[in-house]
């Protein structure tokens, strides 16, 4: 694809014009790396180092051309361009505090603005990432109005629960492409280029009209950076420790309970171009953590890299790649609440299950993409991917055990997209993806079967019209069909569509209508794993897929005032239908759990955000709430493991000088009903309580310098996130930014 | 127009130190109040010990392939079924493993949560299924139930038949 790629690149040229000049700030700086498009169609340019860009190619008419940068409100301006002429045009952007003017990708796989989206979507910016010392996606997550984390699951909108390592459903993307790990379709928290992400895009809601499996609750799109004008180095190095926990009871039953646990890491990165036409990063980051459980220890190691070349400028490659190395301990269930910082063991006599495992981990992800605008009015993109793992259990002095002994897998595919823009105000997005699991794992049978490895190929084909009407409706209409081969003698077949509307009230209020439907199929762990060491679970070749409608209505409002202050509101009202959900069962003829089909489901709510920002960034708040009305339409009781209310709110300030300080607080009520078959094998893993967690920072920056000491649980307050895991307690953070 | 917007702006500012100075207390309030989970109270704990006599002489005993352990076991409530059973595993009180091909043995338990057990007896796993247990004798005295008090050791006698185990699920009638 890539080669047919390059072999209609040529093609594209016409009698033209061109528009070219220079972008600054109010006051008078120029500013690199603005967005200037041409609206209604593909054509665009960066502003360089100097703030200036160049659009050519240009087929004469009128336009109306677009700045736009994170951080700055965009400005529009009318241009003739008369056929072979160059049109001078000049702009200057305020700087805003908040993501009115921030163009996001994932809600329609193209850019549009934040404010026309016609889903509900939170962005999080790199700013909140960096001063939260954040290293992996799910801290990133917990502070997203709508999410909460459950150990390994993300639970958008009470989309996921709890369901033990059943796979995730939320679909996660890199750059826009899958990256859920093949072996349990789970997501991939550590080993991710969390330092060189530009922002996450979290749209809530199913997604599978767009982006097939596993967007059963919604999508969650990591957009890496792009390329600095300037060379760039950062390094980051953070350090700090949990402190021992609060009760003598828990501490006595573990010997290093007594004294601080550390941990800490750095990432250094380095991002620059190459001329004009390349451009790339790397970046490297390590973290140890000795845990503050027993059996807990972690050290990761990841390495990755993006490059870029631009031979023309209607052509673009991207290769993004990474290598992870993880050596961890996993605390699987507690020994009780009275022995909660150590591993619980299933007590059947004899042989013993254990609540801990250990093993060593091998990510590798290739990602290169291809995109080619072909006109103003036409583009193609052309994706593959390969992510690929290795796991193996450790021995008791940590020497990895044979690959024959854990699990290997790859997800492999790609895609086809085409972005059309046949008249102005309609947008046309279309393509083809075919992706292939292939996963071989010693948990997918007894162990004296010989090992197989287990596929599941995928194919889909989607497309999406969007048109604007009257200047202030937006209309999409999409679908897309998929086919799963669950195996050789079964395929599933699903077709999801969407329907989503924007309708733009007055300027900065939009009423947004969304409906929309999601599926996941199962993953290859919860169809094949048979396995007792751990839990026992059988397979169950008969597992279908899960399948979620969504209906929401919203309000957004923008409101600056006097541009000194930007204030954001989002107000959701949302139904969420769900059938087939898969959750561990205990099959008492079998004497073991199995995932099975089992839950229909309704969950309905409301979600309100708040945003309000100073225009220097100097202050800014964030509250949400978000009410949870979960049923379980089978048992017709409350369905398990969500919680009715989720509250979040966010400030952060300048103080006087370098100094400034910042506030997150989270709150979830306790779930209404929790999953009673785990609890009849592991001790006190009915309690779950409520969630109450204030995290504060402190921190100075001076030109290149930044120092900041976070306290993370700063109340020290217990809970737990999954039955029977205590979330982590209070701890310190000393964080150091050098940026060169 | 535009003082009086600087004034709105202001005023949105003022408003935002004023939240920030509410915002401080009411998570205090609300995340202060107490601290979470914290462990319970120890249950009160005895212990049991006591003597197992086997039926069959050692050249009786089953294989060891349907012999992979044998211990014994006490549970606070009778299991109904084998669905019940492992209504509240965690519960079962078990101990170490008994001697083989013996005439007889004895175990002690401890810490052993004070309070009454209604089914108790010697189990034995007949397979490498980590659930492949059947009784293969049960503590018959006062009815099956004896109690744990607290420091106090409890004393039993059960008796193992392999080749007569009694019926599992118990019957309402054999309790």
């Amino acid at each position: 694809m890539l080669v047919l790629g390059l072999c209609l690149a040529p093609a594209a040229r016409a009698q033209t014009g061109e528009v070219r000049g220079a972008v600054h700030d109010e006051a008078g700086a120029a500013l690199p790396g603005v967005n200037v498009v041409l609206e209604g169609t593909t054509m665009g340019a960066a502003t360089d180092a100097e703030g200036r860009y160049r659009i050519e190619r240009i087929p004469p008419g009128a336009y109306v051309v677009r700045a736009s940068a994170i951080g700055f409100r965009r400005e529009r301006q009318p241009a003739t361009v008369p056929l072979g002429a160059v049109v001078t045009l000049d702009f200057v952007l305020r700087e805003v505090a908040l993501v009115e003017g921030e163009v996001v990708v994932t809600a329609s796989r193209r850019e549009q603005r934040f404010a026309e989206a016609p889903v509900s979507l939170s962005v999080v910016s790199p700013r909140e990432l960096e001063e939260r010392n954040v290293v992996s996606l799910d801290e990133a997550l917990r502070y997203v109005p709508g999410v909460q984390m459950a150990d390994n699951q993300i639970n958008i909108r009470g989309s996921s629960g709890f369901s033990f390592n059943t796979g995730s459903r939320v679909l996660l993307l890199l750059d826009g492409m899958p990256l859920l790990a093949p072996d349990r379709e789970g997501i991939p928290y550590e080993e991710l280029p969390i330092s060189q992400v530009e922002r996450i895009e979290v749209v809530k809601g199913p997604g599978s009209a767009l982006y097939g499996g596993g967007a059963l609750g919604g999508v969650i799109n990591l957009i890496t950076r792009d390329f600095p004008e300037a060379p760039e180095t950062r390094l980051r190095l953070f350090g700090g420790a949990y402190e021992p926990v609060r009760y003598a009871v828990w501490r006595s039953a573990w010997s290093e309970a007594d004294a601080p646990r550390p941990f800490g890491g750095f990432t250094v990165s380095h991002a620059r171009r190459f001329g004009s036409r390349f451009g790339g990063w790397l970046s490297l980051a390590y973290r140890a953590d000795e845990g503050y459980t027993n059996f807990r220890a972690e050290r990761d190691l990841d390495a990755f890299f993006k490059l870029g070349w631009r031979p023309q400028t209607t052509l673009r490659f991207a290769l993004l790649g990474g290598w992870t190395w993880r050596k961890s301990d996993s605390f699987l269930y507690w020994n009780g609440l009275r022995d909660a910082l150590n591993p619980g063991e299933l007590n059947f006599g004899g042989a013993i299950a254990k609540g801990t495992n250990d093993n060593q981990v091998h990510l590798f992800s290739v990602l290169p993409s291809f995109t080619h605008v072909v006109s103003g009015a036409f583009s193609y993109a052309l994706k593959t991917r390969l992510v690929a793992v290795v796991i193996q259990p450790l021995e008791d002095d940590g020497t990895p055990k044979p690959v024959s002994q854990g699990t290997v897998g790859a997800r492999y595919g790609g895609e086809a997209q085409v972005n059309w823009i046949p008249v102005d105000g309609t947008h046309v997005t279309a393509g083809v993806a075919g992706d292939a699991l292939l996963t071989k794992s010693s948990f997918f049978q007894p162990k004296d079967v010989p090992q197989d490895a287990r596929n599941q190929p995928e194919r889909a084909v989607f497309a999406q019209l969007e048109q604007r009407l009257f200047d202030r409706l937006d209309l999409v209409a999409g679908l897309r069909y998929d086919t799963y081969e669950i195996d050789t003698a079964d395929v599933a077949r699903k077709l999801s569509p969407k329907l989503n509307a924007a309708l733009t009230l007055v300027d900065g209020l939009t009423l947004r209508l969304a409906y929309g439907q999601g599926f996941r199929v199962p993953s290859l762990g919860e169809r094949f794993v048979d396995n007792r060491d751990f839990l026992p679970i059988i397979k169950n070749l008969d597992l279908r897929p899960e399948e979620s409608t969504s209906y929401e209505v919203g309000l957004r409002a923008l409101a600056p005032v006097a541009g000194r202050v930007l204030t954001q509101a989002d107000l959701a009202l949302f139904w969420n239908g769900f059938e087939r959900l898969v959750e561990p069962k205990f099959i008492p003829n079998e004497q073991a759990f199995q995932f099975v089909n089992l839950t229909k489901a309704r969950i309905r709510g409301l979600e309100a955000a708040f945003e309000a920002a100073t225009d220097d960034e100097g202050w800014r708040l964030g509250l949400g709430y978000t009410f949870l009305d979960a049923h379980d339409l089978t048992e017709d009781r409350p369905l398990v493991y969500r919680s009715r209310h989720l509250f979040k709110a966010a400030l952060s300030g300048r103080l006087f000088g370098p100094l400034s300080f910042g506030l997150d607080f989270r709150y979830a009520s306790a779930p209404e009903r929790l999953d009673s078959d785990f609890s009849r094998f592991v001790r006190d893993a009915e309690t779950i309580g409520p969630t109450k967690v204030l995290d504060a920072r402190l921190g100075a920056r001076w030109r290149h310098l930044g120092l900041a000491v976070l306290l993370k649980n700063a109340l020290e307050y217990y809970y737990v996130e999954r039955p029977a895991i205590l979330a982590p307690p209070r701890h310190v953070i000393v964080q150091l930014h050098v940026d060169f | 127009m535009r003082a009086s917007a600087i004034a709105r702006a202001g005023r949105l500012r003022a408003s935002l130190v004023t939240l920030h100075r509410a915002l401080v207390p009411a998570a205090l309030l609300l995340a202060g109040c107490d601290h979470g989970l914290e462990p319970p109270e120890a249950p009160p704990v005895g212990a049991i010990r006591g003597t197992v006599t086997y039926v069959q002489d050692p050249a009786q005993w089953p294989r060891l392939d349907s012999l992979r352990d044998l211990r014994f076991f006490a549970l606070p409530f009778v299991p109904r079924d084998t669905l019940d059973l492992f209504r509240d595993l965690n519960q079962l009180v078990f101990s170490e493993r008994l001697a083989f091909y013996v005439t007889g043995d004895t175990f002690f338990v401890d810490n052993v949560e004070a309070r009454a057990y209604l089914y108790s007896g010697v189990a034995q796993q007949f397979s490498d299924n980590l659930l492949d247990w059947r009784p293969v004798g049960l503590y018959e005295g006062a009815g099956g139930v004896f109690l744990v008090r607290a420091g106090q050791v409890a004393e039993l006698a059960i008796t193992v038949d392999f080749e007569r185990p009694p019926p599992f699920p118990p019957s309402r009638a054999a309790r």
